[in-house]
C-alpha cells in the first residue's frame, strides 16, 4: 500500500531529524551562560534575564532579595568568618600549656593622680599649589567601537530604517527583519525603532502583536543569527 | 443531481482546507511570509500545522459515517478510503510541522533548535503541542504497522480524542499570527469544537447516538464451499430500513467470537423482511465465522446501517451491466430479489473461478425467466473454462455501453483491470460505479 509507505518513511525521517537535532543541540553545544550585568538604576548585577545575582558567581539571588540583601549575604560572610577566627584563637593548640596572666589589684593607700595632658599647638596647614590635570575626552562604550549615542539612535526610529539596542549593543532591526525566525511582522515597530528592545525579548508585547520571551542566547546578545545585524556598541550617556 | 452531488465531496474539502490557508496569507503581506529562508521555514511549518490540524478535524467529521457525508463522496466505501488518505496526509503534514520550525533556529543557535523540541514547563503551548504529536505518532503505529486485535485497537483509538485536545489546545494557545487574528482564530476553533463533537458522538458515546438493530439468527445455509447464507430476522419488530445493494455493520452477540463490527452486503430484498447476508470465508474473521454459523442458529446480532450508494436505483440509465467477480454478487443478489416489474434492460455478468462457486445460481435463472422481455438477464462466466471477462465480451454480448450505467462488484485486481479496459473502450469514469471495500 503506498500511503502506507509513505507514512512510515515520513516517520522514519521525523525520527531520525528529532534524534539529530536533539543530540547535536542539547548534548554537544552547551548552554549559553546568562551574562552577569550591571542595572543601570540600582547598580545592582543582574543576569539578562533581570534576575538579581550574586556578582561573583552568578547564582541567582532567591526572588525577593535586592541589593540589600546581597549586602547583608556578603556581611553574613564576613561575620562568620571573623566568628571562626574568634573560635580558632580559643580553642588551645593541643599539647601547648596556657599560663592565666595575674590580674593587677591597686595598692590599699595609694590613690593615683590623673596626668595632666598636654595641649598641642596644631601645625600651620601648607596648601599646595594646585598643579593642572588635563581632563581626559570622554570615553564611550567602554571604548567599544563604533559607539553610537543617542542621536544616532534617534535617527534611525522608523520602520525603514530602524535600530534598536540590548543591554550595549545596537542592531539594524529593518535589515535583520526578514531573517526572524517569527516572522518580519512586528522586528520594525513603535516599540522598538529607536529604543531599547530589552523588553520586548524579555517577553514584552510589541506594538504589532505577538509576546515572546526569547531565548538567553538573544537577549545576552550572543545569538549568532542576530549578532550578524549589530551595527555596533550603544551607550546612553554619549550624545 | 446524484451523480453531480456525489462528485462534490473532495472538491468541498479542499475549499475547506483551502479557506485556512488563504486566511493566514492575508493577515501579513507574501513577501513578508517569503521574506529569507529563515522565515519560509517558518511559513511552511505554519501552513503544515495549520492543515495539519484542519485534515485531522475534517476526518474526526467524516468517521462520523452521518449520510450526508456518503451523498458527497459516493458511498461510504468511498468515505473511508478519503478517511484513509486524509489521515495519513495530516500525519505527514503534523510531522513536517515541528521540523521545519525547529530548523528555522538553527542559524539562531543548535540549542535554541533543540529546546523548541523538548516540552518545557515554561512553554505550556508548545509543550502541549509535543504531547499531542507524540500520541499521534503512538497511535497512528498501531493503526498502520501493528496488527492488534480490534477490540484493544479500539480502545487505542479513543485517545486520539485526547491527542485532538491537546492539539486544538496547542493552536489556540500559541501566541502567533493565528491566536491574534480573530477570523482565523474562529475558524480554528469551530473546527476543533466540531472534531471533539464528532469524536464524542462515534467513538465515545456511540450507543447513545447512533441507532442499532437487534436481530436473532434465524438460520444458516451453506451455499457453496466457504460460502454461507445467513438469515437474521428482528427481535423486537424494529426492522432496519435498506435499499437492495446496501451494507450493514454487524456484531455477533456470541460465545467464541469477537463482537467487532464488520460490514457486509445484504442479499435480501428490502421487502422480504430479512436480512441474508453471504459470506465467504476469506481468512480471520470471517474464516471463523462461517466455521462457527451453522451451530448458531438462535444467537443475537447488533445492526447498523444501512450504507452505501451501490444501488442500481441511485444511478440515471434504466440500461444497467452489472458485473459481479466472485462473492462480489451479494449486492446483485438483493438488486435482482428487488427488481420486479420495473422498466429496466440489464445484464448481469456473473464472473466465477469454476462452477462450484457459483452461488443462487438457479434462483438468478428463474428471476431471469419471470421477467419478461428481457429486460434482466443473466450471463455467468466461469474462468477456468472461459479466460478473463473482458470489456470486450460484454460489448459484444451486451450490445455496447452506449447510455449504460455499469456497475462493478468484485476483487480489486479484476475490477482494476476491468475499469481501465472500459475507460479504453470509451465508457466515461462517471457511468462506471464499483463498490471497493477492503477495510484494513
Amino acid at each position: 500500500m503506498r500511503l502506507k509507505s509513505i507514512v512510515g518513511l515520513s516517520l522514519i525521517m521525523f525520527t531520525t531529524a528529532v534524534g539529530v537535532i536533539l543530540f547535536v543541540g542539547l548534548i554537544l553545544v552547551p548552554p549559553t551562560p546568562l551574562a552577569i550585568l550591571t542595572d543601570p538604576t540600582t547598580g545592582q548585577a543582574v543576569n539578562s534575564n533581570g534576575e538579581p545575582v550574586d556578582p561573583a558567581t552568578g547564582i541567582t539571588l532567591q526572588p525577593g532579595s535586592s541589593a540589600d540583601a546581597a549586602v547583608a549575604a556578603a556581611q553574613n560572610k564576613a561575620a562568620a568568618s571573623a566568628s571562626t577566627k574568634v573560635v580558632t584563637s580559643a580553642t588551645p593548640k593541643p599539647g601547648s600549656t596556657v599560663t592565666p596572666v595575674p590580674t593587677a589589684t591597686p595598692r590599699p593607700g595609694t590613690t593615683p593622680t590623673p596626668t595632666p595632658i598636654p595641649t598641642v599647638t596644631p601645625r600651620p596647614t601648607v596648601t599646595p599649589a594646585p598643579t593642572p590635570i588635563p581632563t581626559p575626552a570622554p570615553s564611550y562604550c567602554g571604548g567599544l567601537s563604533p559607539c553610537y549615542g543617542v542621536s544616532t539612535l534617534a535617527a534611525h526610529a522608523t520602520s525603514g530604517n530602524c535600530w534598536g539596542y540590548n543591554i550595549n549593543v545596537m542592531y539594524n532591526l529593518t535589515g535583520f527583519a526578514p531573517n526572524h525566525p517569527n516572522g518580519p511582522g512586528n522586528v520594525t515597530s513603535g516599540t522598538t525603532c529607536g529604543k531599547n528592545i530589552a523588553s520586548v525579548l524579555s517577553g514584552g508585547t510589541a506594538s504589532g502583536g505577538g509576546a515572546h520571551n526569547h531565548t538567553s542566547g538573544t537577549k545576552n546578545n550572543t545569538n549568532s543569527l542576530f549578532l550578524q545585524y549589530k551595527v555596533g556598541y550603544y551607550d546612553p550617556s554619549k550624545p | 443531481m446524484y451523480r453531480f452531488v456525489s462528485r462534490l465531496g473532495w472538491p468541498l474539502l479542499l475549499t475547506l482546507c483551502a479557506i485556512p490557508v488563504i486566511r493566514w496569507a492575508m493577515i501579513q503581506p507574501l513577501s513578508y511570509r517569503f521574506a529569507s529562508p529563515v522565515v519560509d521555514l517558518l511559513s511552511l511549518g505554519q501552513i503544515a500545522g495549520i492543515l495539519g490540524l484542519t485534515l485531522f478535524s475534517y476526518n474526526l467529521l467524516l468517521a462520523t459515517r452521518i449520510k450526508l457525508f456518503e451523498d458527497l463522496f459516493g458511498g461510504l466505501n468511498k468515505v473511508f478510503m478519503a478517511h484513509h488518505l486524509i489521515g495519513g496526509t495530516a500525519l505527514v503534514l503534523l510531522l513536517i510541522h515541528p521540523i521545519v520550525l525547529a530548523m528555522r533556529l538553527i542559524p539562531s543557535g543548535l540549542r535554541s533548535a533543540a529546546l523548541l523540541l523538548v516540552p518545557l514547563p515554561g512553554n505550556l503551548p508548545v509543550a502541549f503541542g509535543i504531547f499531542a504529536l507524540a500520541g499521534l505518532i503512538a497511535l497512528m503505529i498501531v493503526t498502520f504497522f501493528v496488527s492488534l486485535p480490534y477490540r484493544i485497537w479500539l480502545i487505542t483509538h479513543k485517545f486520539l480524542g485526547a491527542v485532538f485536545l491537546l492539539a486544538g489546545l496547542h493552536v489556540l494557545l500559541t501566541p502567533n499570527d493565528l491566536s491574534n487574528d480573530p477570523w482565523l482564530k474562529w475558524f480554528l476553533l469551530i473546527l476543533v469544537g466540531l472534531g471533539i463533537v464528532s469524536f464524542i458522538y462515534r467513538t465515545l458515546l456511540p450507543n447513545l447516538f447512533i441507532r442499532r438493530f437487534e436481530y436473532v439468527i434465524q438460520g444458516v445455509l451453506t451455499k457453496a464451499p466457504g460460502v454461507v447464507e445467513i438469515n437474521l430476522v428482528p427481535e423486537k419488530g424494529r426492522a432496519l430500513n435498506f435499499k437492495a445493494g446496501q451494507f450493514i455493520f454487524i456484531s455477533f452477540q456470541m460465545e467464541g467470537m469477537s463482537r467487532e463490527w464488520h460490514p457486509f452486503t445484504v442479499s435480501s430484498a428490502p421487502h422480504s423482511g430479512e436480512v441474508s447476508l453471504t459470506i465467504k470465508s476469506l481468512g480471520g474473521y470471517t474464516k471463523t465465522l462461517t466455521a462457527l454459523l451453522p451451530a448458531m442458529t438462535g444467537a443475537k446480532a447488533r445492526i447498523e446501517g444501512a450504507y452505501g450508494r451501490f444501488s442500481y436505483r441511485n444511478f440515471k440509465s434504466p440500461n444497467q451491466i452489472w458485473i459481479a467477480g466472485g462473492i462480489g454478487i451479494t449486492p446483485f443478489l438483493s438488486m435482482a430479489r428487488a427488481l420486479g416489474p420495473a422498466p429496466y434492460q440489464i445484464d448481469l455478468y456473473y464472473s466465477v473461478k469454476n462452477e462450484s462457486e457459483l452461488v443462487d445460481l438457479s434462483e438468478l435463472q428463474a428471476a431471469q425467466t419471470a421477467t419478461p422481455n428481457q429486460s434482466f438477464r443473466l450471463i455467468p462466466f466461469v474462468a477456468d473454462k472461459q479466460g478473463f471477462l473482458t470489456a470486450k465480451f460484454i460489448a459484444e454480448t451486451s450490445g455496447g455501453f452506449e447510455n449504460k450505467d455499469l456497475l462493478l462488484c468484485g476483487p480489486p485486481p479484476m475490477m482494476k483491470a476491468l475499469r481501465q479496459q472500459l475507460h479504453g473502450a470509451g465508457v466515461k469514469n462517471g457511468r462506471i460505479h464499483s463498490e471497493e471495500f477492503s477495510m484494513s
